[in-house]
C-alpha cells in the first residue's frame, strides 16, 4: 500500500461526510465561552482574595476582642512571682534643647560610648576614629558637648587607674581633668579631660564648652553627665 | 454577526477538512460535525493569539479530535454509522482501524493524510519533532494497511463464493 493510495483510501473513507458550516453558531458558541471565562476568572480572583482575607480575618479575631483583665487577677505565667525585666540601657537625663545620642557607635565594641550629648545639633554618626573630633570642632561658641568612653576591662594605657579618682555622686566641672590635649580632641578649644574608676572599669569624660556658654549650660552638663550612672 | 474577516476565510476553506478528520475518527457524522464547531469556537475566543500562527488549521483539527474523543469516552454505547451513505466495507473497516489507532496516530494521520499538512507542520501542531510524526505514520500506516488487506482478502473470498 503506497502513500498516495493510502491518502486516497482516506479521503474516500470521509468523502460521505457532509459538513453544514454554520459560522453564526461558532460566534454565539465562542461569545458563550468568553462569558465563562471572564466568569471563570472573577471567581478564581474572589477565591484568592477570600484566600487571604479570611485567614487575616482570624488573625485579627485572634487580636483583638479580649476583655480586660481585672486588677489582681493573676497572669498566666507558671512562676508566682514575676521576673524582673533586664535593666534598660544607662541613659543621662537631659534638658529638651539637648540633643542626647545615645551608643552613637554602636560598631565600636571597645571602648564602649553609652552616649553623647551637645546643645548643639553635632555631627551624626560620627567619624568611626575620633568620633569626638568632628562634634567638638563644629562646636559653637556658646554651646557644650560631652561624650563618654567606658572602658571595660581598663584601658591599656591606664597603668594607673587605680589612682584615678572613683566616679562621683556628683560630676563637677571643677574635679580633676586634663585639657584635652590628646588624640582626638587636640585643637578644639576648651575641651576637659576627666577619668574615674568605677568598679571594674573606667570612665572617660570628654567635655567640650564653647568660650560663650552660659553658666546655666554648665549647671545644665554637670546635671546631664551626673544623671549617668557608671 | 460581524467576525473577523482572516477567522471566516479559515473557517469557510478549512471547516470540512475538520469535520471530516474528527469523522475519519469518530465514525459520527453529528459528533463530527459538533467537535468542530466547538474547535471554531475555542478558535475564535482565542484569535487574537492565535489568528496569525501559520499552525491555526492544525490547532483545530486536534482540539476538534480532542473534544470529541472526550464524547466518545463518556458514550456507553456503540455509535452506529447509520447517518452516512451506504459505505463499502473497505471504508468501514479503515475507520474502524482509524478508531483504533492510538490518539497520537489518530492526530498525525488526519493532518497529514487529510489536511494535507507536510511532515514538519504536524510536527509543529503536535508539539514534537518530525521524527516523532514519521513514527506515528508508519505505525499507523502498518495498521491501516493490515486493515485494507484483510479486507482485499475477506473480499475476494467472498466474490469467489458468489462465483
Amino acid at each position: 500500500v503506497t502513500d498516495d493510495l493510502l491518502k486516497e483510501r482516506v479521503r474516500r473513507a470521509v468523502a460521505g461526510a457532509t459538513p453544514t458550516p454554520d459560522l453564526d453558531a461558532v460566534v454565539r458558541r465562542s461569545q458563550t465561552l468568553r462569558r465563562r471565562r471572564v466568569g471563570a476568572a472573577i471567581a478564581v480572583t474572589i477565591a484568592l482574595l477570600l484566600g487571604f482575607a479570611v485567614p487575616l480575618s482570624m488573625l485579627t479575631g485572634l487580636r483583638g476582642d479580649r476583655a480586660p483583665v481585672p486588677p489582681g487577677t493573676p497572669g498566666p505565667s507558671p512562676s508566682a512571682e514575676p521576673t524582673p525585666s533586664p535593666s534598660p540601657a544607662p541613659v543621662v537625663i537631659a534638658p529638651p534643647s539637648w540633643i542626647v545620642q545615645p551608643n552613637p557607635l554602636p560598631a565600636l565594641i571597645s571602648p564602649q560610648i553609652p552616649f553623647a550629648a551637645g546643645t548643639y545639633d553635632f555631627p551624626r554618626p560620627p567619624l568611626v576614629a575620633c568620633g569626638t573630633q568632628p562634634a567638638l570642632e563644629h562646636l559653637p561658641a556658646d554651646a557644650v558637648f560631652v561624650w563618654i568612653y567606658r572602658y571595660s576591662p581598663p584601658d591599656a594605657d591606664s597603668a594607673d587607674t587605680a589612682q584615678h579618682p572613683p566616679w562621683p555622686d556628683r560630676f563637677s566641672l571643677d574635679l580633676p581633668h586634663r585639657h584635652g590635649d590628646r588624640e582626638c580632641a587636640a585643637g578644639t578649644g576648651d575641651v576637659r579631660d576627666y577619668r574615674f574608676w568605677a568598679v571594674d572599669h573606667t570612665v572617660q569624660v570628654l567635655v567640650g564648652i564653647g568660650p560663650d556658654a552660659s553658666d546655666r549650660l554648665l549647671r545644665e552638663l554637670e546635671d546631664v553627665v551626673s544623671s549617668y550612672e557608671a | 454577526v460581524s467576525v473577523d474577516p482572516t477567522f471566516q476565510i479559515l473557517y469557510e476553506r478549512e471547516f470540512p477538512h475538520v469535520m471530516r478528520a474528527v469523522f475519519l475518527v469518530s465514525g459520527d457524522p453529528q459528533l463530527a460535525e459538533d467537535a468542530a464547531q466547538e474547535a471554531f469556537a475555542r478558535a475564535l475566543v482565542r484569535w487574537r493569539r492565535i489568528g496569525s500562527q501559520p499552525w491555526v488549521g492544525g490547532w483545530v483539527t486536534t482540539t476538534a479530535l480532542n473534544i470529541a474523543r472526550k464524547q466518545l469516552r463518556r458514550r456507553p454505547v456503540h455509535v452506529r454509522e447509520e447517518s452516512t451513505p451506504p459505505d463499502d466495507a473497505e471504508l468501514l473497516d479503515l475507520r474502524g482501524a482509524m478508531r483504533r489507532l492510538p490518539a497520537r496516530q489518530q492526530e498525525a494521520v488526519a493532518l497529514h493524510y487529510l489536511l494535507d499538512l507536510p511532515v514538519a507542520e504536524a510536527a509543529a501542531v503536535m508539539a514534537c519533532d518530525e521524527g516523532t510524526v514519521k513514527t506515528h505514520l508508519s505505525r499507523a500506516r502498518r495498521t491501516l494497511e493490515r486493515a485494507l488487506r484483510q479486507n482485499d482478502e475477506t473480499g475476494q473470498g467472498k466474490s469467489r463464493d458468489r462465483d
